[in-house]
């Protein structure tokens, strides 16, 4: 034995796997998660909790409805209402679709008609089995009153282009209807029903005498199959024969798409759904209905395709949608930019421009409208072209003026210069109220502009307050300690309210108030940040300033202020991150910011109550920029920390 | 006391220097002449106002009563003449003081650029010379944090140098070292005051002082109570609080 251990290496005898219940990733748990009995305890209950929440809030995200969990039902004729009668719901559901039959007892008289319900558009059609409602969407272009349709993409709701904002087209089928939506009150309009033709073409169409000024929403085509039915005209009634439908089917199919919400509450809900005269259809005739019953009901949680079908509007509010373009260019701009320092400057910036790229083209391949789509793809481009030319050229200089410029750049592009430059029918930049600033554009504007600006004058305010001369550092006091001690919403009122009384006759745009509004709120509290980590800095540093020469101010900006910004970088994000989110707050001024944007969307008809999306959409959006904040903040301060003490 | 009949023509005179802390009279009517090319060594216990004279002296501390004329430029309230004096003082902290922001040979450079309007490419050459001469060139990229205490201490005095001032003043440079740094610091000391350099040095390095200096002052409740050679400072001290104070650092 002992030979043959002086034959081996030393190195590789006597060694042993640690135990299995010691290493590994059991190991880690019996470490971690089960080291002790309340301790294991804790993990029970924080996998119950996270079973809990995600299981809800997966089920709200990925929609339906088990069978099981249907709610009673019933469905039947009640003086001449179609009631579909749910009982007490406990749960937040909303019917996608209700499909149905109803026995008819073989007279000549269908049941074909066009529901709708007071609160919002239910559309129910007969149909055979075999044939599928189809619902297309239009996109139509204003042309004086004319709307002529240029495209039409079935089964989905597109973006309308035409000079008033969101109009978007459903068509059902033969005759058109078209609703309509002025300043958020549903309007119906009927429409000739000559629209269809029978190659089941739109063509174009006149909405008649509508005032300029009206906002079109939603325009609701609703159209019946034509081919299915034909009028008969029998003792001076009109009827619909459907002999085809007879000879084949015993029963019809109803299908009903019920877009209304029932609201979560507890107690009975009773949605009616009046039967009303169709377009042109025949009267239902109660008395060739038999049985009731519902073959088929899809119940959802959630109706997704409010994001899309809001989509510019969630973005940039109320903004012209004929002077989009200048959205655009803005964004260019700030792409170009980004490229640029992403080429001239490794590390931190690339990452950060390398990340918005790669959401960028990610967002070019979602299934936006066509031109959209392509000025994504273009954002990515520009992007692209930015870097090769900060990385190949340096241009360091131009860069920073170029940010620098931009900001007055993008303002000049979004409000406009003029409407008669350089002729007043094609002007190039018309002018645009900053009223029409809306959504996340708004959003974001007052943020950047909030922390751009507050940032310098809150430092100014903390050397301010500093400062040996009592007139300064007392003004400075006053002001952080005035200002911290009044709610943001209090400064905006007063911007609105009393502004206008101190300053008569001078218009000051609303927008900028808040701007203005905000940012001095916020210079404030980055004046105490900024003072916290001024004092945090031992004053040895400014001695060695002095010492080698340089000026006060020169120690100061030289060698104190790097190193106290430094070590209130966390503090500092979390002003700026409180000041983005706080924007929400302009809304009560009036500002169409984009929370409001989304509250409005939710106010309007075609989108009664679709509370949860929207919010869950925006606070998405709203932690996707806080998060990027706060991450940023995390590798500057990595970045930075090289070589503390 | 040959010196100091020359006084009117030294590089640093001081006149009756006079300064209050509040109430506390911390330097009580001080006058002393340092000739160019001097190594002053000032010494007392703590408390004893020795590093407020030398802060004094740049004006990083302000003097109420009395006159200090540095290079013929009198020290008052105009901003004009502290700016100049202070880009001809030297000064090397206890606490180093290097700025932990900046790499060592940014420190180094961050005045000559700033304040002597010097190219980067100019200053960084400086910089390079003088940290081969206080032995750590290789350094020059990192960070203060990164570097021993001696380490530190010498790009402190780097820094300084790299001002080319006429005058250094040290204010207990070795006093936060860990023992086996001292000497390199020293000895980077001793080698700036063979090339002539005017040297004001506060320190506790008995050694130091009694090898290099010139003349040796000693401060108590901020007086000085003895100014002498070192040979005579240590051997034959004139005042008994002296010989109080060698009897217990020296024992």
């Amino acid at each position: 034995m002992a030979n043959n251990l002086d034959n081996r290496s030393l190195e590789s005898v006597n060694v042993e796997k640690p135990p299995v219940a010691t290493g590994g990733v059991l190991g880690w748990l019996r470490e971690n998660l089960f080291n002790t009995w309340y301790n294991a305890l804790l993990t029970f209950l924080g996998l119950l909790l996270i079973y809990v929440s995600v299981t809800g809030a997966v089920g709200f995200i990925i929609d339906g409805l088990d069978e099981e969990f249907l709610p009673n039902y019933q469905l039947s004729i009640q003086d001449q209402n179609l009631v579909l009668d749910f009982g007490d719901i406990q749960s937040r559901f909303k019917v996608d679709e209700v499909i149905f039959t109803i026995e008819h007892s073989g007279a000549s008289s269908p049941i074909v008609t066009t529901l709708n319900n007071s609160e919002s558009s239910v559309v129910l059609g007969a149909f055979s089995e075999q044939i599928k409602i189809s619902s297309i969407s239009a996109q139509i272009k204003l042309n004086g009153n004319q709307y002529q349709l240029v495209d039409r993409v079935a089964k989905q709701k597109i973006d309308i282009q035409v000079s008033k904002p969101e109009l978007e087209v459903y068509i059902l089928g033969g005759n058109i209807g078209v609703e309509y939506t002025v300043d958020g009150e549903a309007t119906a309009l009927r429409g000739p029903s000559t629209l269809l033709n029978r190659d089941h073409q739109v063509e174009d169409f006149e909405l008649g005498n509508m005032d300029e000024n009206i906002v079109l929403g939603n325009v609701v085509l609703n159209y019946e199959l034509e081919t299915l039915y034909q009028l008969v005209e029998s003792e001076g009634q009109l009827y619909l024969s459907v002999e085809d439908f007879q000879r084949r089917f015993n029963s019809t199919k109803i299908f009903a798409r019920v877009d209304y919400l029932l609201d979560g509450q507890t107690g009975s809900i009773r949605e009616n759904i009046k039967i009303i005269e169709g377009f042109s259809s025949p009267r239902l005739q109660l008395g060739t209905v038999g049985n009731l019953s519902v073959d088929h009901m899809s119940l959802g949680f959630n109706h997704w395709e409010v994001i899309p079908n809001n989509l510019t509007l969630l973005m940039v509010g109320r903004f012209p949608r004929d002077q989009l373009e200048r959205v655009w260019f803005s964004m260019y701009l700030v792409a170009l930019l980004l490229g640029l320092s992403a080429g001239i400057w490794p590390g931190l910036v690339r990452l950060l421009a390398g990340v918005s790229g790669a959401a960028t083209v990610i967002l070019a391949f979602l299934p936006f409208a066509p031109g959209v789509q392509f000025w994504i793809a273009g954002l990515a481009l520009v992007g692209l072209g930015g870097f090769a030319l900060g990385y190949f050229f340096q241009l360091r200089r131009l860069v920073i003026w170029g940010w620098v410029l931009s900001f007055p750049i993008i303002m000049v592009l979004l409000s406009g210069v003029s409407n008669e430059w350089p002729n007043a029918e094609d002007p190039v930049l018309s002018l645009v109220n900053t009223r029409e600033w809306g959504g996340l554009l708004l959003t974001f504007l007052l943020a950047i502009v909030g922390i751009v600006l507050s940032f310098p004058i809150g430092i100014l305010l903390a050397l301010g307050r500093r400062s040996k001369y009592p007139v300064i550092s007392v003004f400075c006091v006053l002001y952080i300690e005035i200002i911290r001690g009044v709610p943001l919403i209090t400064i905006l009122f007063m911007s609105r309210i009393l502004m206008p009384l101190f300053f008569p006759g001078f218009q000051i745009e609303e927008v900028i108030r808040a701007m203005v509004g905000i940012t001095m709120f916020s210079a404030a509290y980055m004046a105490e940040n900024v003072r916290g980590g001024l004092q945090s800095i031992p004053s040895g540093q400014f001695e060695a300033g002095y010492a080698v020469g340089l000026k006060g101010w020169q120690s100061m900006f030289l060698i104190v202020l790097p190193q106290a910004l430094r070590a209130v970088i966390p503090a500092i994000v979390g002003q700026f991150i409180a000041l983005f989110k706080d924007t929400t707050l302009v809304s009560i001024i009036g500002l169409l910011d984009f929370l409001r944007i989304a509250e409005s969307v939710a106010n309007n008809s075609n989108w009664l109550g679709l509370w949860y999306e929207l919010l869950a959409f925006t606070a998405l959006v709203y932690w996707v920029f806080t998060f990027g904040m706060s991450y940023v903040s995390r590798r500057i301060e990595t970045s930075l920390g090289v070589g503390t003490r | 006391m040959a010196k100091a009949e020359k006084s009117d023509e030294g590089i640093i005179v001081c006149r009756e220097v006079n300064k209050w802390f509040g109430d506390f009279h911390v330097l009580r009517g001080i006058s002393v002449t340092v000739q160019k090319g001097e190594v002053i060594v000032i010494c007392g216990p703590s408390g004893s106002g020795k590093s407020t004279f030398i802060r004094t002296i740049n004006r990083l501390e302000e003097h109420q009563k009395g006159d200090i004329i540095v290079d013929g430029i009198e020290l008052s309230n105009d901003l004009r003449n502290i700016d100049a004096i202070r880009s001809e003082v030297g000064m090397v902290f206890q606490q180093f003081n290097l700025f932990p922001h900046l790499t060592v040979k940014d420190n180094v450079t961050l005045a000559p650029i700033w304040v002597r309007k010097q190219r980067k490419s100019e200053a960084e050459a400086l910089a390079m010379q003088l940290l081969e001469r206080v032995g750590i060139p290789e350094q020059a990229e990192k960070y203060p944090g990164q570097l021993s205490g001696g380490q530190q201490q010498r790009v402190a005095i780097a820094r300084a140098l790299a001002m080319q001032p006429k005058i250094m003043l040290f204010d207990e440079p070795t006093s936060a070292l860990d023992p086996e740094m001292i000497k390199e610091v020293l000895d980077v000391m001793k080698e700036l005051a063979e090339t002539g350099m005017t040297m004001l040095v506060v320190t506790h390095e008995m050694g130091f002082a009694r090898e290099v200096a010139d003349r040796i002052i000693f401060f108590d409740y901020g007086q000085l109570v003895e100014e002498n050679t070192p040979e005579n400072f240590f051997n034959n001290p004139e005042h008994d609080r002296t010989k109080l104070f060698l009897s217990q650092i020296l024992h």
